[in-house]
């Protein structure tokens, strides 16, 4: 048990290493430079000189490096090069969000496709199963801007019943908030619901076969008891494979963001990579990165304690 | 937890029905030291908050802070007099030391979208009145400068040392007709509300707020009423909104230009001849009626844009002629050597023509034209940025870039070929030539304006016997409003430097047009 928390905290730190490593090289290999790009490349040189100094561009990036690595050492993510502000705020602002995109379309994703999944490997296979499988496999190999653009047609346009665009106006009532954010989150759900009916189908599927439960129905459990001991054996690895979901439906959500003009990291990181912002492309990918690994780490924390045979 | 996650972006308040404005993405903070300057929309933005000595209208300059100025026969000293009773947002007076304190500010912390490099100095005669001196005659000085600088208060900006630091809103104390009333960069959403202490009256339209609508959903957004005014490429619009009992469209003047851009040191487009060759290839009729749909203007060699007041037809014309164009690649050495259509150079090796685009679907048809005279023409398509970055460092061929300001003071045609122009999108191409020079620095310094006039006629045709640039077409942008919120209409020459916006401050204050 030791051994596997050790070698689940020794990928942890071996991932963080690798995300801070990419989060320091991925800008820097964009074509282009901040100074160059049509947000700065109108300062004059004087102020050209200024930003080179602060941001040692120019300078090897081994001493980029290191300045980097002491900044994020300090939780000083520092400034974005467009609009001046520290990166922490900038990125602050925009977490809320994505994390209620995200985290609505995740659970309501999941707990969808668990009931589907449930369902479909509790009637076995028949013509019906063949022709849900088939439309899910359809469904989850859309990509998430297509999906978008048949919701907004049909309920911004022909239906008129919801705004096209994610970001509502000021000052927020809960249900403009809700309605600005209904069909992003329905997207991103449709998206991702497909790929969790399929595994809980498979894993729900698997522990019926498994002879325990001949048992159980032979002392008489109902239906739904009988899926509900299956359940328990199939959760563990439903959030395992969850978690890894996670991170597909964090970079499904950046294209649905830009898609709905929707105010979050992925609309934010969009931006910034046009404009060359360096500090903005780290705080989001480091921020992206580290949300994603905590989620999956935890999710682990809860499958290996639900799963007796690691507990 | 979607409630809990839905309370920490919803704070609770309430408030009345204002004009809102959709524009495609949020503008940075509304000072002239961190507003954007990508696109025009930051720079405009400003002009609610802040006012300048000089301002236009329909017809042109009109005085504005200054209400009377006067010039010295040389053109390097403005007098400006200053009207009374102009106060700032949090009521303090202001006065010709703010102007200058302006200017001296701007020195060390530069205002973006203007070159102040001219100015010399500027002294405080009295209370009222302001000299700038400038260090050579600028005959673009009034429209260029004096209607676009803004003037900051020096009781708010004296000390501060980064001032794109500085993002609050207590520091956004202008004297123009709108305080700001809130910011939230996340959204791109501004709330300017009425100044009712504003020297030209209490504005009518009492709050404007500014929304981020992706480009795509300008339409729509209008058509739903979610926004009152928003724009469009797509001259379609006009069709769809005929008829309507309140929305309409208002078509601009076409300040918006498309072109191609040559890089002049590259051993194949730094050849004239070459560059001539293309402007005969290319069917900028055609171009002009494909990619705008009808509503664009064909490009002229001489780049100022027909029906403009400083436009000359008495330019070097390239027909579009496809066989001349042959010709003269031909002269240049360019021949179908083995039959396979594409030309080869005396070496053997084949033309090939690299367009550098950010725009693909646009550029299709000029690719297309080079085809049909034996280019091998392939677009590279790139993101703005890279698209910048290849010009500044003045890696490419030749570039396709759109970009606004093809209006007002002509002077563009000088800041655009030397590499001293502040929209990044106008950059790419320094034309060196001794000819070019001269009139470029005579038209800007000329005093005489018939001197001035004759100058930049004749830049017009030394830029089109030079051809560093290829225009393909100007267009209008069509603004969508509803009438019953707000009556815009077109500054001439376009705002500020020749932008095809229609939030002109005097669209807001009533009986000012």
């Amino acid at each position: 048990m030791r051994a596997g928390w050790g070698a689940a905290a020794a990928r942890w730190l071996l991932l963080g290493v690798g995300v801070v490593l990419a989060n320091f090289a991925l800008p820097r290999l964009l074509p282009g430079s901040p100074l160059t790009a049509p947000e700065l490349a109108p300062l004059p040189a004087v102020a050209h000189q200024r930003i080179r100094a602060e941001y040692l561009l120019g300078r090897p990036w081994t001493e980029q490096f290191v300045h980097y690595l002491g900044s994020v050492a300090r939780g000083d993510l520092g400034r974005s090069l467009v609009s001046f502000r520290p990166v922490t705020q900038v990125v602050g602002e925009r977490l809320p969000w994505t994390l209620l995109l995200v985290s609505t379309s995740w659970t309501a994703a999941a707990v969808l496709g668990a009931v589907l999944g449930t369902l479909s490997a509790a009637k076995g296979q028949g013509r019906w199963t063949s022709a849900w499988l088939s439309a899910a496999v359809l469904i989850g190999s859309l990509p998430e801007f297509l999906l978008a653009g048949l919701l907004i047609l049909t309920f911004s346009v022909w239906l008129a019943l919801l705004p096209a665009s994610g970001a509502p106006v000021p000052p927020h009532s809960w249900d403009q908030v809700a309605r600005h954010v209904f069909l992003p989150v329905v997207t991103l759900t449709v998206s991702a619901t497909p790929a969790f009916a399929l595994v809980s189908r498979d894993l729900v599927g698997a522990v019926l076969r498994e002879p325990f439960l001949l048992t159980v129905r032979a002392k008489g459990a109902s239906s739904w008891g009988v899926l509900r001991h299956a359940w328990r054996c199939a959760l563990p690895s439903f959030l395992t494979l969850a978690g890894l979901r996670l991170a597909g439906l964090v970079t499904g959500a950046a294209a649905v963001e830009r898609v709905f003009g929707y105010p979050g990291l992925g609309s934010l990181l969009f931006d910034a990579v046009l404009q060359r912002d360096y500090p903005v492309i780290q705080g989001v990918f480091l921020l992206g990165s580290v949300l994603v690994l905590t989620a999956s780490t935890l999710l682990e924390v809860v499958a290996r304690w639900l799963d007796p045979r690691v507990r | 937890m979607f409630l809990l996650l839905l309370a920490l972006v919803v704070p609770a308040g309430g408030q009345e029905a204002p004009v809102r404005i959709a524009w495609w993405t949020d503008v940075g903070f509304p000072t002239p030291f961190a507003f954007s300057t990508v696109g025009p929309g930051g720079v405009v933005r400003l002009t609610l908050l802040y006012d300048s000595l000089l301002w236009k209208d329909d017809r042109g300059l009109i005085p504005w802070l200054a209400e009377s100025w006067r010039t010295s026969p040389g053109g390097t000293r403005y007098v400006f007099r200053l009207r009374r009773r102009v106060v700032w947002h949090d009521g303090r007076p202001l006065t010709a030391r703010d102007v200058r304190f302006s200017f001296a500010y701007f020195r060390r912390h530069p205002f973006r979208w203007v070159d102040l490099s001219v100015v010399q100095a500027v002294e405080v005669q009295d209370r009222d009145t302001v000299v700038v001196q400038l260090a050579r005659p600028f005959a673009p000085f009034l429209e260029n400068v004096a209607a676009v600088v803004p003037v900051i208060p020096e009781h708010v900006w004296r000390g501060v040392d980064t001032p794109e630091h500085l993002q609050d809103l207590v520091v956004t104390v202008g004297s123009g007709p709108y305080r700001l009333a809130e910011y939230r960069p996340e959204l791109g959403f501004y709330r300017f509300v009425a100044f009712d202490g504003y020297f030209r009256g209490r504005p009518g339209v009492r709050e404007i707020q500014y929304v981020v609508v992706p480009t795509a959903r300008q339409v729509l957004a209008v058509q739903s009423g979610e926004v009152d005014l928003a724009m469009t490429t797509a001259p379609e619009v006009q069709d769809l909104f005929r008829g309507h009992p309140s929305l309409r469209v208002l078509a601009t003047e076409p300040l918006s230009v498309a072109r191609l851009v040559f890089n002049l040191e590259h051993p194949l487009t730094g050849r004239k001849l070459f560059r001539q060759a293309v402007a005969h290839a290319v069917d900028v009729q055609g171009v002009a009626a494909l990619v705008t749909r009808g509503s664009g203007v064909p490009g002229n060699p001489g780049v100022v844009r027909p029906g403009d007041p400083w436009y000359t037809p008495q330019v070097r014309r390239y027909a579009f002629d496809p066989v001349r164009a042959r010709w003269l690649l031909r002269f240049l050495g360019y021949e179908d050597r083995d039959g396979d259509g594409f030309l080869e150079g005396p070496d053997g090796t084949r033309l090939v023509v690299e367009v550098v685009t950010s725009a693909a679907r646009e550029t299709e048809p000029v690719l297309r034209s080079l085809a049909q005279v034996g280019m091998d023409a392939r677009a590279r398509v790139v993101d703005p940025a890279t698209r910048a970055q290849l010009a500044a460092e003045g890696r490419f061929a030749v570039l396709y870039t759109t970009h606004v300001g093809a209006g007002g003071d002509p002077d563009y045609l000088r800041t655009w070929f030397s590499g001293e122009d502040a929209n990044a999108f106008a950059a790419g191409t320094v034309l060196r030539t001794p000819e070019f020079q001269r009139w470029a620095r005579l038209q800007a310094e000329a005093v005489d304006p018939a001197h001035r006039r004759r100058a930049v006629y004749q830049l017009q045709r030394v830029l089109s016997e030079e051809l560093p640039t290829l225009v393909l077409f100007y267009r209008p942008f069509y603004w969508m409003y509803d009438s019953r919120k707000l009556r815009p209409w077109n500054t001439r020459g376009g705002l500020l430097n020749g932008i095809p916006l229609v939030e002109n401050k005097l669209v807001f204050l009533p009986g000012s047009r």
